[in-house]
């Protein structure tokens, strides 16, 4: 059920994400990959070396991990990659800092609803982790854009 | 770095297992010619990387099954992370490059498959004599399964790749 309404979710988001998005489809690619091996070692050392926060352990909850990992979080960020470039510079840091509260609070209500459960986490460290994975899409993102037409 | 990655507790043979594997790929992706764009290779690189590492989290760790571990313990170690987003990678990258080199039938597309998928278990059984990989419930047959379907998904999405970044060089 939790997936079903998560699937849901994605594809909503996917909606807005195909509205909106002046990306390329060359940049999309690499950039939805990199989010997906970010995230994934990062939230592998969390679950599994650092032990800070529980791993889904029930079916259900488990596949809406990863549809959350490989589908929501990655489209989310290209939406804020999408519209960061919109933004004049002084709105840029202001949008990436939303950009990081957004995550922090879904964040909080996959934790709430249960999906995972946080053991010595907090939301400090959520909001470190969310911005630095935003400032690295934008790096990458602007890496990527430099060498679109680059053989 | 350390702290989120852990060390190895001995620096043993399948370090130097994944070093030595390390060298030969870039001695050999130094060599290969350059057919695709910069950012089609990066998307490459980072498909394999992704595979690789959605396939050990689902198949080696504790939830829903662990029938195996990479290098010395259960835990995500720096030389997993080494071999996710540099070996995986460059060896991946290599049967995109041979798919993508020659015109192919399906049916030789196929035949290469298999090929690959069993070149790359042999490969994983010489890994296994070092100690990258210690299975409690999988052995290399299981591998080749799973081999077979990565190498086929991975010729659909190489295929999908180039028609993407030929669609846009054109645009």
């Amino acid at each position: 059920m939790l997936t079903f309404s998560f699937a849901l979710l994605f594809c909503l988001i996917l909606i807005g994400f195909y509205r909106i998005n002046r990306l390329p489809v060359t940049i999309i690619i690499p950039l939805w990959l990199f989010i997906m091996l970010i995230s994934g070692l990062t939230f592998n050392s969390i679950f599994t070396n650092l032990g800070y926060i529980d791993k889904p352990m029930t079916a259900d909850r488990y596949v809406t991990y990863h549809v959350l990992h490989k589908l929501i979080s990655p489209i989310g960020l290209l939406l804020i990659v999408n519209i960061y470039h919109r933004l004049r510079v002084p709105l840029k840091w202001g949008w990436t800092i939303l950009g990081t509260a957004f995550f922090m609070i879904g964040e909080k209500i996959v934790e709430q609803i249960g999906i995972i459960k946080y053991v010595d986490w907090n939301i400090g460290y959520s909001a470190l982790m969310w911005f630095s994975i935003i400032v690295l899409c934008l790096i990458f993102d602007h890496l990527l854009e430099r060498g679109d037409h680059h053989l | 770095m350390t702290i989120i990655f852990k060390l190895p507790p001995s620096f043993d043979e399948n370090e130097w297992f994944i070093l030595a594997s390390l060298f030969c790929l870039i001695v050999c992706f130094i060599k290969i010619p350059k057919i695709f764009p910069l950012n089609m290779r990066i998307s490459i690189f980072l498909f394999y990387a992704v595979i690789g590492l959605t396939a050990d989290v689902i198949i080696a760790a504790d939830y829903p099954v662990d029938l195996y571990t990479i290098t010395d313990t259960p835990y995500l170690e720096l030389f997993d992370v080494i071999a996710y987003v540099i070996n995986y990678p460059i060896y991946g990258l290599f049967f995109s490059y041979i798919i993508s080199k020659w015109k192919m039938s399906l049916l030789s597309l196929s035949f290469l498959i298999v090929l690959w998928s069993g070149l790359t278990a042999a490969l994983e059984w010489l890994s296994v004599q070092f100690n990258v990989f210690t299975y409690h419930g999988w052995d290399t047959g299981h591998s080749l399964i799973v081999y077979l379907f990565i190498f086929s998904l991975s010729t659909v999405v190489t295929k999908l790749f180039s028609y993407c970044w030929r669609k846009e060089n054109l645009a």
